[in-house]
């Protein structure tokens, strides 16, 4: 398992190399100029040849590219070219408030999702599940923006129990933080909770049919006991994956639920680079991106151990 | 007993003056305190003024540096940090006289090294400033002494005010010794401001306080100059970037000001906000929305193809599809509002079928497709595309719309590549600085007297040849419709009725600066 464990990380060194070489020459791929940008209408010829001069756009694109893998091989990731701040403190200063978004609507979508799922899977083609496939439906049907914009309204303006606007960090001030994050954890996890909870059901529902746990009622054991014991278990593997895959997702963009709330995340800020083509953040931001994923990927591998122990890393 | 009522009577007209004043001391004392958050539409993208462009980095600047000179409300020149200048016959040299005793936040006085440092910073290439070139027609900066500086140009050039103006705040004056501090980068911007800079957290805030040893010129306040009053302690600039969680943050009180209204919102704050002490403010603005033709490419480089639009296209229609009407109709570069705006510059085409129909046939357009690129980053660029789509659909062109974004418009404006573009410009209130963008679609290069008329514009100050000058210029752009300008349109500010002394101006840049909170 150690030595698994090992090995998948030595394997995400040629991996990132080869997503920074697809990020790099991909993102330069995109029509429009920073320079450009920087400049908008008082682009003259001369001016944005200084502009990318300064820059260094005007080198070949695989100088540029030997430069930049140099230094992020140090740890740099350079500067913005807006902002002029480092592009790593940027984002370190940034993902956590998309770690805490994300892992917050990850709590309460479970918590809103299992149950239901599970229940629905149990009371299977009754009318109690077509109430359940209707809500989840809805649920991965709303848009986001419209959501976070209804929770507003509703919850902020009308009610007054939360702020529209703003960001406290929960390191700094837990209680206060909070506050700020329950719409759009919420909001985020309502999404997340239906796509789950329809994973879970079906899982369910594939498991119940196994003989085992046919078994386990000819034992006699609770109807309960046989669901959250035996089914659950089993059934949580690929509703797992489906978590895992959704997690990273997030991390990696939040952008509508960041936007609407005003939040600080990564995945606006990775958003609004591409749009100014601001290249350094923009590589830099999937570059990390990529790593977290890959981190999510290992640790949801690891963790199938525990749910199946049939499986054994090599 | 006699001393005694003489004290008395000098007291008593020093409190009348004070009162009269309006900002007299008891009254400036009440007025001071409190905090102002203001909802910008998005993040300053660098606190460094001369690396930064946008809107949002001089709303917040502004309040930080004070330049040499600025526009007046009238959009006359108005000393701030030079007390006056001098400019030679030949405007070859101007000489700017500072004013004493400014303080930069760092305690230190601003002097005339400090403004040749600024101003030889922007124009090292090293620095990164992209405006640059807008500083090429300076020779050289000599310190005369240690209030006078004094600008010597390569060749005569009138221009030099105009700029210093409009490129402020990105040509501030800054210390030298804080820029070396932080490693060049200058982060922690340090200027001669009423506010100083507090702290900068990237998508939440930008923070600044009152420099309390911040002096304020006398007199009333004149654009962005005359007196800068700080009367509350703090200014929180929040970029939110979606208008109706804006709108609903400034019901909430979260913040106090929103900057820019879209239009679709006026009526309801109107009609409906303004019940719940919510001021809007509007002013006709001096930005211009156009459509531009290419001279490089296939019937649009004929004259006769570009008339046969401008005759077909219903202005007031466009203008009313993209404002809701919250516009003044102009095809003129020079605004309506601008002083050079005389009835000349109303000269356009009225709607005529018949005769656009005649000029489409003599271009020799044979029903092939025009694109025409605009982008969806502005509504009021989308919008002004689909309403000239639709007029030019009844003269029988096709036009089909190319939605790009905005690096991709940018970068087809600069080079000229395009039919046909949609596009916006911030306001100008230099006629040059406008009519020196039909440099980029090939309008320039193709009229020679366009050139030597904005040449004669640059080399002098005189008020009439100037708008001489700018009245032929605007004959030129209507006999060779280069582009269509549609309007200048209004700006909208919301605030509650609690924040006093706000006046919005032409140029859209918010000052609060003589703003209190009377809570």
């Amino acid at each position: 398992m150690v030595r698994y464990i090992i090995k998948r990380i030595l394997y995400i060194i040629p991996t990132l190399f080869i997503v920074a070489f697809l990020i790099f020459f991909l993102v330069h791929l995109i029509p429009g100029d920073p320079a450009l940008v920087i400049l908008g209408e008082d682009a003259s010829p001369e001016n944005v040849k200084v502009v990318r001069e300064t820059l260094g756009l005007d080198k070949p694109l695989y100088t540029q590219f030997v430069l930049w893998i140099g230094k992020v091989g140090m740890g740099d990731f350079g500067r913005s070219i807006f902002t002029k701040r480092p592009v790593i403190d940027d984002i370190l200063e940034r993902f956590p408030v998309t770690l805490v978004l994300t892992t917050l609507a990850m709590i309460f979508s479970l918590l809103i999702a299992l149950p239901p799922g599970i229940y629905a899977a149990v009371h299977h083609n009754t009318r109690k599940d077509y109430t359940f496939m209707f809500c989840t439906i809805l649920g991965v049907s709303i848009p986001g923006f419209w959501l976070g914009l209804m929770a507003l309204l509703f919850f902020s303006v009308k009610l007054g129990w939360f702020p529209t606007i703003g960001f406290v960090p929960m390191w700094e001030d837990f209680f206060v933080g909070f506050r700020y994050m329950v719409l759009p954890s919420m909001t985020l996890g309502l999404f997340m909770a239906a796509v789950v909870a329809r994973m879970i059901r079906s899982s369910m529902l594939e498991v119940l049919r196994l003989e085992y746990v046919t078994h386990a009622r000819a034992k006699g054991l609770g109807e309960w006991k046989v669901i959250g014991k035996h089914a659950l278990k089993n059934a949580f593997g690929p509703t797992l994956t489906t978590i895992g895959i959704q997690y990273g997702m997030l991390l990696g963009g939040a952008v509508i639920t960041e936007t609407v709330f005003s939040l600080p995340g990564l995945g606006k800020y990775l958003v609004l680079s591409i749009y100014s083509r601001d290249y350094p953040v923009v590589q830099g931001c999937i570059l990390f991106f990529a790593l977290t994923y890959m981190v999510i990927n290992l640790v949801v591998d690891i963790l199938y151990v525990y749910f199946d122990p049939r499986i054994v890393y090599e | 007993m006699r001393s005694g009522m003489r004290i008395l009577v000098i007291l008593a007209v020093v409190c009348m003056i004070g009162f009269g004043q309006g900002d007299g001391l008891v009254g400036a004392a009440s007025k001071r305190g409190g905090e102002i958050k203001v909802g910008t539409n998005a993040d300053v993208s660098a606190v460094d003024p001369h690396v930064s462009t946008s809107v949002p980095n001089a709303v917040v600047l502004n309040h930080i540096f004070e330049p040499l000179v600025c526009y007046g409300d009238k959009l006359d020149f108005v000393p701030v940090l030079a007390e006056r200048w001098e400019i030679s016959s030949d405007y070859k040299t101007y000489t700017f006289y500072l004013r004493k005793n400014r303080l930069f936040h760092n305690g230190r006085e601003m002097v005339a090294e400090d403004v040749k440092y600024s101003i030889e910073r922007v124009m090292d290439p090293k620095t990164g400033c992209p405006f640059r070139s807008h500083f090429g027609k300076i020779e050289s900066i000599e310190v005369v002494d240690k209030y006078t500086v004094r600008f010597h140009m390569k060749e005569s050039n009138a221009g030099l005010l105009s700029i210093l103006a409009y490129e402020h705040p990105r040509i501030a004056v800054i210390p030298k010794e804080e820029v070396e501090k932080q490693g060049g980068v200058f982060n922690h911007p340090v200027g001669t401001g009423p506010y100083a800079f507090v702290e900068w957290k990237p998508d939440r805030y930008v923070l600044v306080e009152r420099f309390e040893k911040y002096q304020p010129l006398p007199g009333p306040m004149n654009g962005m100059g005359g007196a800068r009053i700080p009367y509350v302690d703090k200014i929180k600039f929040i970029p939110i970037g979606e208008k109706e969680v804006a709108t609903m943050a400034l019901l909430n009180k979260e913040i106090d000001f929103l900057l820019q209204v879209p239009f679709k919102s006026v009526e309801k704050f109107r009609k409906e906000y303004s019940k719940k002490g919510i001021v809007i403010e509007e002013i006709p603005g001096l930005a211009f929305y156009q459509i531009f033709f290419g001279f490089k490419k296939p019937i649009t480089k004929d004259v006769n193809f570009r008339k046969a639009c401008a005759y077909a296209i219903d202005r007031d229609m466009v203008a009313k599809a993209a404002t809701r009407g919250y516009c003044a109709v102009n095809s003129s570069f020079v605004a309506v509002k601008n002083q050079y705006h005389t009835p000349y510059h109303d000269t356009w085409y009225k709607k005529d079928i018949p005769k656009a129909k005649a000029l489409l046939e003599a271009s020799g357009y044979n029903g092939e497709e025009v694109i025409l690129y605009t982008s969806k980053k502005y509504p009021m660029m989308y919008d002004q595309a689909l309403a000239v789509q639709s007029e030019l659909a009844t003269l029988g062109v096709k036009i089909k719309l190319e939605v790009v974004d905005l690096p991709v418009l940018i970068k087809k404006f600069t080079s000229g590549d395009y039919q046909m573009l949609s596009f916006g410009l911030g306001a100008k209130p230099n006629p040059n600085l406008a009519y020196i963008v039909l440099k980029m679609n090939g309008f320039l290069a193709e009229n020679p007297r366009m050139r030597e008329l904005m040449g004669q514009a640059s080399k002098t100050l005189d008020f009439e040849t100037r708008k001489k000058a700018f009245e032929e210029c605007h004959r030129l752009v209507y006999e060779n419709v280069p582009a269509i300008g549609f309007y200048n349109y209004n700006y909208f500010n919301a605030y509650h009725s609690y924040l006093k002394g706000f006046k919005i101006l032409p140029t859209n840049m918010p000052r609060f600066w003589g703003v209190w909170l009377e809570k």
